[in-house]
């Protein structure tokens, strides 16, 4: 019966063009993500530290994008380091942070919500205590206190984004599939699972955790989207990345440029981010469309 | 429930926009016909208590509330003090220790509720007062800043300090709360008469006056501050020209005139170079002018940047970011940014902008030959890059802890050699940096301070050393180093005073964190003669011992830099009287606003 | 209903008491130390100690954990470790600015929101309903920031129709500061909110009562206003009813960004500065409002659907 199910999503997404290329431009995205981490672009000499001209001239003044090289295509910021090549490792912080965050906050999620909706009982009275209580401090408030406070044990820096996402992201994941878990604790499958003496917490993990799959890929692509926008946020107020390039920085240092009518910079960043989330969002709501038709 | 009906959706609507009709209003006057000066501040002010005033954006705002025994005369350059709340400059007995005072007859502080036994009307400034606002800095209550400056220096305060922390100690430790005796004696004050009073010094001071004429040391009114208790940041009262109308942090200060400020001229003995900067109209008048100033406190440089542009705000320091669009690489304005209705001033600051060790650090400072490798640094940073990129080629590059301005100063700064570099690296062992850990650089975040640290670590990477950058926030950084936690950094001293003793002092052993001197130096020979230099008076004795001071610091670098800003300010034409200023900010009484009709 | 209310609230109780212990733990177990910063640029060992005694850092946690819990009972909330001002009437300066932004941009969100739903949903599959939904979503694209910085340069400064940056007191003349920052928290809005409000209005439109309206002759308006948005009520009111709390904490972006002297301007700088007394207070105020929003949702429920029981 679940494969049915799956078979038709599949159908039913792989019919959705616009989803489809949502896809490919998400795929592209981890590709470049992928080819950074492996030192891909310092191969061919790009680095997003390094200034590519190295003549002192350049310094102090922003080159216009042009098509002469391609490290040059979108122009260089004021210490002559090409805009293409930062916004190209802006994608690695990207995709990280997305990955790792939608990974623990869907681990975390669903085995606390699946256990909790399934047991009930003080288990349960704990998980949603502890999911109400985050909920109910502004999100980005409990973030820049939580990379506040972990940036002065882990450093400041990309774990630190980390672990203050890894923290508060879950519970959306966790308040969903303790729903679905406590409507099919009573489910006929789970009561006879039950009923051949299974032990309760393999009931979860082969019957319980499987059958939530659905919304456990929807929400791993709305944390997804959550995470990187948050990281953009947080490292234009300086409290995310620091060694790395992102998109929260880059558009942090236009600012200034912006009124010497320089738009170079934050174009790319902007450009190359509204893509990736857009695609995101596009693929969101396919996903859903495909296997969780009934919600809102 | 009932459906809200369409026309009630659009009356909602209209209302909310009805105010669009209130446009913009142009900057200097009110409706009224009032003389307003809109002055942006590019940080917000923590609080207007002269005793915790820490940076520039406190004091400034704070100096025209307040009034101090001593000022500066404005707009004379060299610096040259005056009188304020003084008769006259303070007689100094033979032996430099006793200093005479007598303050003037008749000045009032403002007038203000806190006076309940005066009904509202502010009360003469006595003796009393002088004394109860310097012994504020002894007490935590009001978690002031300034006490180092007088630390060790005004007879019997540091006993009068520990006493009373001592019997505030004791008190807790029975569970009971006591607050700070102001009654108690301080050996050193001695009141003669309600106008006239000596302060005695443990040692020459040849520092003290401008002490004085600092923010920290302004007088405040005993009653309106114990009336107000820790609100008083919020509503000081003081003697001064202006007084607190408005005060939102995140927003603005609104200042008004103070209606019963005393009896004040504009300087009438000008010299040649003021009236040539236009300052003779005003010999002789009597001083405000402004009827209001308005600081509009800024955290982004953009939005300020474009206010002043669009005429809003009178008078701007120039961004850096923006500083290409009004000049050109010469330092001339570009006529067609400039108009018709704009000046500008180039003021040199008196600043040491510097990277500094953890000289107690384990790697990086204890080690002997660890000197080599911070001379090495020194060798491979390119100060000169750095200017041009992040200070559009302003700064003065120096080389040692004296700004250019002050006594002991020397021209020349250290061009990079990697070559040399790189050889003294080898010497101490460490051919491209092998061997090294990565260089922990704690600086502050804002501003261009990234880019600026991602440059370092492009330059440091000649030598194969690693930098691991840590952007903090002020606090932060603070707790770094005066915990002795930041094994290098990025920092900024602006003077107190027109005095190379107080950029010295930061290399003073004695002086280690959680004092000012951050790299918790500390060398016999450099405190011998630093002690032998702080009690002496101008002389030229005195500048070769600055000399001497300098080289120390150069040789050993604990240190690495120099440079000094230069502060470009522009000011719409309507502002009068402006000769931007930072190492004092008494001039707002002289400042005027007058519109072309 | 009484009861029902007493109860919802003793639930909120264990909440907050979370709430408290995640603020405590991460500022004053975990956070730096606050003290020296105060200090200025120099300062003695003694003088650190005698700071964090006036703060009253220098007890046991437990100790200063129970002040704060005495300290929220009294909505007393203590002071400013930075200004030293009464952390009481932060929060009561600063919220009048904060609303000033947030309702009127909430109205107007949701307005905007609702009536666009309605014709994307009534048009489904046309072009409009996909251009509507493809705006929505490039809409939500991009990112805040760009939006703030953008908008202050490009619309404020090159067509001068804005103020670009600031805030006055005056219930008239705070106006002109406001359009902007508005117009921003309403673009950014819409975008998430219609996609929301246009399903929640297709769900509704393939109801039998909706299909019995129209074979009943009515004309089109009537059944989207009348029948339509009186049964999609529940939806609305919990999307709005959850962003209720957070109208006073403003937006913590928009406000240091505009200038708006306000709750969330304030927060972002005591982050910044370690002023924890605030950053504890403001968090608790915060989710208290969000538990009672919560109720308040749910009576409203009530009243909008005889359905609904209150248990």
């Amino acid at each position: 019966m679940r494969g049915l199910r799956k078979y038709r999503a599949y159908r039913k997404f792989s019919r959705d063009k616009m989803a489809v290329v949502a896809l490919g431009v998400i795929v592209v995205y981890v590709l470049v993500a992928a080819l950074v981490r492996l030192g891909f672009f310092e191969a061919v000499g790009a680095s997003h530290e390094r200034p590519i001209v190295a003549d002192k001239q350049a310094v102090a003044y922003y080159t216009p994008g042009s098509t002469q090289s391609w490290q040059h295509w979108l122009g260089t910021d004021r210490q002559g380091r090409s805009i293409l090549v930062r916004a190209l490792y802006s994608i690695n912080v990207a995709i990280s942070v997305g990955m790792v965050t939608a990974l623990v906050a869907v681990l975390v999620g669903t085995l606390l919500g699946a256990t909790a909706g399934y047991f009930g009982g003080r288990i349960d009275d704990l998980v949603v205590w502890l999911y109400s209580t985050i909920e109910s401090i502004p999100y980005l408030l409990l973030l820049m206190v939580l990379s506040y406070s972990a940036g002065l044990y882990f450093g400041k820096g990309i774990i630190t984004i980390y672990v203050a996402f890894c923290a508060t992201f879950w519970t959306g994941v966790c308040r969903v599939i303790r729903g679905e878990a406590i409507r099919l604790r009573d489910a006929e499958f789970v009561q006879a699972a039950k009923a051949l003496g299974i032990p309760a917490p393999l009931i979860v993990l082969r019957h319980i955790i499987p059958n939530t799959s659905h919304l456990a890929f929807v929400y791993f692509s709305l944390e997804f989207i959550g995470a990187i926008k948050s990281e953009v946020i947080l490292s234009f107020l300086n409290l995310g990345v620091q060694k790395e390039a992102s998109w929260g920085i880059m558009i942090e240092q236009a600012r200034a440029e912006l009124a010497v009518d320089f738009y170079w910079q934050i174009g790319a960043a902007t450009a190359f981010m509204f893509l990736l989330v857009l695609a995101f969002n596009i693929f969101t709501d396919a996903l859903q469309d495909a296997l969780d038709p009934k919600s809102v | 429930m009932r459906m809200p009906r369409p026309t009630a959706i659009l009356a909602v609507l209209l209302l909310t926009l009805a105010p669009l009709a209130a446009c913009r209003q142009p900057a200097g006057t009110s409706p009224s016909g009032k003389k307003i000066i809109r002055y942006p501040l590019r940080a917000k002010i923590g609080n207007l208590d002269p005793v915790r005033g820490a940076t520039q954006y406190q004091n400034l705002p704070g100096t025209p509330i307040f009034e101090r025994l001593i000022s500066y005369r404005y707009p004379r350059v060299p610096f040259e003090l005056r009188p304020e709340l003084l008769e006259a400059m303070p007689e100094v007995s033979e032996d430099g220790l006793t200093y005479s005072f007598a303050l003037r007859q008749g000045v009032r502080f403002q007038d203000d509720p806190a006076f309940v036994s005066t009904s509202g009307k502010g009360p003469e400034i006595t003796a009393d007062d002088v004394f109860y606002s310097i012994k504020r800095s002894c007490d935590s209550h009001w978690s002031p800043t300034g006490y180092w400056l007088f630390a060790g220096r005004i007879e019997g305060l540091d006993e009068y300090k520990a006493e009373q922390r001592e019997r505030i100690a004791n008190a807790a430790a029975q569970g009971r709360r006591v607050s700070f005796d102001y009654d108690a004696p301080v050996s050193g004050f001695r009141k003669i008469d309600s106008h006239h009073f000596q302060i005695r010094l443990t040692q020459p001071y040849p520092q003290f006056l401008y002490i004085l004429a600092m923010n920290y040391a302004a007088i405040v009114p005993r009653q309106a501050v114990e009336a107000y208790d820790l609100e008083f940041g919020q509503r000081p009262v003081g003697s001064g020209p202006y007084r607190v109308r408005e005060f939102r942090r995140e927003g603005w200060l609104t200042l008004e005139r103070n209606p019963t400020y005393r009896e004040d001229y504009f300087p009438s003995d000008l010299s040649a170079d003021e009236v040539a900067m236009g300052f003779g109209a005003y010999a002789g008048k009597r001083v405000p002018f402004l009827d209001e100033i308005r600081f509009e406190i800024f955290e982004q440089d953009q939005p300020m940047w474009l206010k002043f542009r669009a005429g809003d705000l009178d008078v701007i320091q120039v961004p850096a970011e923006f500083w290409p669009t009004a000049f050109n690489p010469d330092w001339s304005a570009k006529p067609k940014f400039m108009g018709t209705h704009l000046r500008h001033y180039h003021l040199p600051l008196l600043d040491l902008i510097y990277w500094g060790f953890n000289m107690q650090d384990p790697v990086w400072g204890v080690p002997p030959k660890m000197k080599l490798v911070r001379q090495a640094i020194s060798y491979v940073v390119d100060l000169e890059a750095r200017n041009q990129a992040f200070y559009n080629g302003l700064n003065t590059l120096y080389l040692g802890p004296i700004p250019p301005g002050l006594e002991g100063y020397e021209p020349g700064f250290r061009k990079p050699d990697v070559e040399k570099a790189r050889r003294l690296l080898a010497e101490a062992g460490y051919a491209g940096g092998k061997g090294l850990p990565p260089l922990q650089y704690e600086t502050s975040r804002g501003g261009n301070n990234r880019e600026q640290a991602e440059m370092f670590t492009r330059q440091m990477g000649e030598l194969g050393i690693e930098v691991a950058v840590n952007l903090n926030s002020f606090p932060e950084l603070d707790d770094k180093l005066k915990k002795k936690k930041a094994p290098f950094f990025g920092l900024a001293w602006g003077a107190d005073y027109p005095d190379a003793e107080n950029f010295l002092q930061l290399f003073y052993g004695p002086n280690e964190s959680p004092g000012s001197n951050n790299f918790n130096y500390r060398n016999p020979e450099y405190d011998a003669l630093y002690e032998q230099a702080k009690v002496m008076f101008p002389s030229p004795e005195r500048t070769a011992l600055y000399r001497r001071l300098r080289d120390i610091v150069v040789e050993d670098q604990p240190m690495i830099g120099s440079m000094a800003r230069t502060r470009t300010y522009l000011w719409h034409d309507r502002l009068k009287n402006h000769k931007p200023e930072e190492v004092y900010y008494d001039w707002w009484q002289y400042l005027d606003v007058v519109h072309e009709k | 209903m009484g009861a029902y209310v007493i109860r919802r609230l003793l639930q909120g109780v264990p909440i907050l008491i979370g709430v408290t212990l995640i603020t405590f733990t991460l500022l004053n177990v975990f956070g730096g130390d606050p003290v020296v910063a105060r200090l200025g640029k120099s300062s003695t060992l003694e003088d650190q100690a005698a700071l964090r005694a006036e703060y009253g850092l220098d007890k046991p946690l437990w100790q200063q954990y129970f002040r704060y819990l005495q300290e929220i009972s009294t909505f007393d909330f203590g002071r400013s470790f930075v200004t030293r001002e009464s952390v009481r009437d932060i929060l009561a300066s600063g919220a009048g600015p904060s609303l000033s932004i947030t309702m009127p941009a909430l109205l107007l969100t949701t307005l905007i929101s609702i009536t666009l739903g309605m014709i994307s949903a009534f048009n489904r599959g046309k072009a409009i309903d996909r251009a509507i939904v493809v705006l929505a979503v490039m809409g939500m694209s991009v990112s805040f920031l760009v939006y703030i910085v953008a908008g202050q340069y490009f619309v404020a400064f090159k067509t001068g129709w804005f103020q670009i940056y600031g805030y006055e007191s005056g219930l008239v003349e705070r106006w002109q500061y406001l359009y902007l920052p508005i117009l921003i928290q309403v673009i950014v809005g819409v975008g998430y909110d219609v996609r929301f409000y246009r399903a929640v209005m297709v769900d509704e439109s393939t109801k039998l009562y909706i299909v019995t309206a129209y074979a009943k002759g009515l004309p089109r308006w009537k059944v989207m206003f009348k029948h339509m948005l009186k049964n999609a009520l529940i939806p609305i009111i919990t999307r709005v009813m959850i962003a209720v709390p957070f109208l006073v904490t403003g937006s913590l972006l928009i406000e240091s960004f505009f200038g708006i002297p306000g709750l969330g301007h304030r927060m972002l700088a005591a982050i910044d500065e370690q002023d924890y007394p605030v950053i504890k207070a403001f968090t608790f105020v915060i989710s208290s409002l969000f538990i009672a929003g919560n109720i308040v949702t749910d009576l409203l429920y009530a009243a909008a659907d005889p359905r609904v029981r209150l248990r």
